[in-house]
């Protein structure tokens, strides 16, 4: 009897672990496939946690719950119901169900772990996820995704322009969208960074929040005088001079000083 | 297991020597013998049944009696009378045991006999005892009653009770034999009167032995539910059945699947045994209702449907 409660305990470890393997690899799948489309659509990565976490506790709880004897004599018929009925027998000690026991023992060598695990299956399974790593890597890397905010406002932005056709620019649509440059790369439209036919030669620095004090220079002495040009010269402006006459200035004065005590 | 089905596997072959064909039967009034219990035969004249149970006690080397009845058979000449013995000048009652004092008890056409002498076989066929006045006696063991009866010829009979019918473990439905059978059953029996012996191939006691390992076979837990299921089915099925089967059909279609197993050298019940008794042990326990008689049904049919239905 001790022999054959073995045999039930290894086949319940081999497929709990065969079980475990197979929903982590299909969470991590799923984990990742939903990572990359809330990236790709960026939103919090993160969220892919939850269906994913979700899946492997259901997928567990089944695959523990699943009858793995009757998943046994499927595969092997030479075992067909007698698994079962030694399982359901198993305190019961007469020659019969002995005999049973111990057939089973026997028969129970012929059973092949690899049989229930699908090689071919989880390899491809596990392939899909190193693919699934890479282009998430490299989809940081490129920095790819699909801002719904700016679809969303540039189908706004469309849609009004199909409707205005007499915009101020002479361009419509899907013209004045192309023009605007909104749907550019981060860096913006190149005809930003023309001045006449010069282009400039810009560098972007990363900022740095840091000040080092030990690193401050003395101020640098700059003579403006060549930035002003010779005929700019100093006057008041005129809405400071009021415009009254000398002889009612007095009067003025006069009011303005009772206003002052009273 | 082996060495049963060893055994099994030559007593076939012995009765095949006698009997042509017809292994379901063969087989089947086996696992009415492993089970310790009772069953009734049902065929057309003239299709070996009382020759199959004739050679089948032969082989096991136990006491046979047949029993022919008819409507003026009376209990007495089943289970025996008293009758009065003068010994040295003085007269004494002294019993004279009937023909139910066997191991095998053939009842030729039971349904000739009349209810009152067919309920005579009852406390022997359940008690495996028999009273007489006031006086018990037991049956020697193993003790099997085997009736017969013939699906024809109905006028001036006494259909069997379904309290007695129920007590027959199973119901034999026995066919007519394949057109090769019947060829070789005519050069067997139509050119020389030669009596064929056979060989005993098992005693009482190795009987007695096979039917107490008959219990101990294993049956698994979904395999009882299932044949509870099916037993309880057909108290569900009023459109079809007036009457279904009782809890005595569940013990013993659990008895019989367990037999049958042994029967085929596997030492564990299978839904296949469970599926292939059921027809013998349900056929009898069931009643039909007018709706499905009207259709042309049979008990077989209902049977059918209920196995296709219960999984």
């Amino acid at each position: 009897m001790k022999k054959f409660n073995k045999v039930l305990k290894e086949i319940n470890f081999t497929f709990s672990n065969i079980i475990l393997f197979n929903s982590f690899l299909n969470a991590l799948l799923i984990f990742l496939v939903i990572y990359i489309v809330l990236s790709l659509f960026d939103f919090y990565q993160a969220y892919a946690l939850v269906p994913a976490a979700l899946y492997f506790i259901i997928s567990l709880y089944k695959g523990i719950m699943e009858k793995h004897l009757i998943t046994v004599e499927k595969k092997y018929p030479l075992l067909n119901e007698r698994l079962r009925t030694a399982r359901d027998n198993i305190r019961l000690e007469n020659p019969v169900v002995d005999e049973l026991k111990e057939d089973i023992i026997r028969d129970i060598k012929k059973v092949e772990v690899a049989s229930f695990f699908n090689q071919k299956k989880q390899s491809y399974k596990i392939l899909l996820s190193i693919v699934l790593c890479f282009l998430i890597i490299f989809s940081a890397q490129f920095d790819l995704s699909f801002n719904f905010k700016d679809a969303a406002n540039t189908a706004v932005d469309f849609i009004y322009g199909i409707g205005d056709n007499n915009s101020g620019d002479g361009k419509q649509g899907l013209e004045r969208i192309a023009s605007s440059g909104t749907s550019e790369s981060v860096f913006g439209d190149a005809q930003i960074a023309q001045m006449g036919e010069e282009i400039l030669d810009v560098v972007i620095k990363p900022a740095g929040y840091e000040i080092n004090l030990d690193d401050v220079k003395e101020t640098e002495k700059r003579d403006f005088e060549e930035l002003f040009p010779d005929d700019v010269f100093i006057e008041t402006s005129d809405v400071y001079e009021e415009k009254i006459q000398e002889d009612q200035q007095e009067l003025v004065k006069a009011y303005f000083l009772k206003i002052a005590k009273g | 297991m082996k060495t049963y089905k060893e055994t099994f596997d030559s007593l076939y072959k012995e009765i095949g020597k006698i009997v042509v064909g017809q292994k379901e039967v063969v087989e089947q009034i086996i696992i009415t013998v492993l089970c310790d219990s009772n069953a009734l035969l049902e065929g057309y004249p003239g299709l070996a049944k009382t020759l199959a149970i004739k050679t089948m006690a032969q082989l096991m080397d136990l006491k046979f009696s047949r029993i022919q009845n008819t409507p003026d058979l009376m209990p007495s000449d089943i289970t025996g009378t008293y009758i009065i013995e003068e010994t040295s000048g003085k007269r004494n009652f002294k019993f004279q045991p009937g023909p139910v004092f066997a191991n095998i008890v053939l009842a030729d056409e039971i349904n000739r006999a009349t209810p009152k002498t067919q309920s005579a076989l009852l406390e022997a066929m359940q008690e495996k005892q028999v009273t007489v006045g006031n006086t018990t006696f037991k049956l020697d063991m193993p003790f099997f009653v085997l009736a017969t009866q013939n699906p024809i010829e109905q006028e001036g009979t006494y259909p069997l009770p379904e309290a007695q019918a129920d007590r027959f473990l199973l119901k034999i439905k026995i066919g007519y034999p394949s057109y090769d059978e019947e060829v070789e059953i005519v050069n067997k029996y139509a050119f020389e009167l030669k009596d064929q012996k056979v060989r005993v191939l098992l005693n009482k006691e190795h009987l007695m032995h096979m039917q107490a390992l008959i219990r101990q076979v294993p049956i698994a837990n979904d395999l009882k539910h299932r044949i509870v299921d099916i037993v309880t089915e057909t108290r569900k099925r009023p459109n079809l059945i007036e009457y279904g089967a009782s809890p005595r059909a569940s013990i013993g279609l659990v008895l019989a699947s367990k037999a049958r197993a042994v029967v085929k050298g596997r030492n564990y019940v299978s839904k296949e045994d469970i599926d292939a008794m059921a027809y013998p042990i349900l056929r009898h326990r069931i009643i039909l209702n007018f709706e499905a008689e009207r259709k042309g049904m049979s008990t077989d049919d209902a049977i059918k449907e209920i196995l296709n239905k219960v999984k």
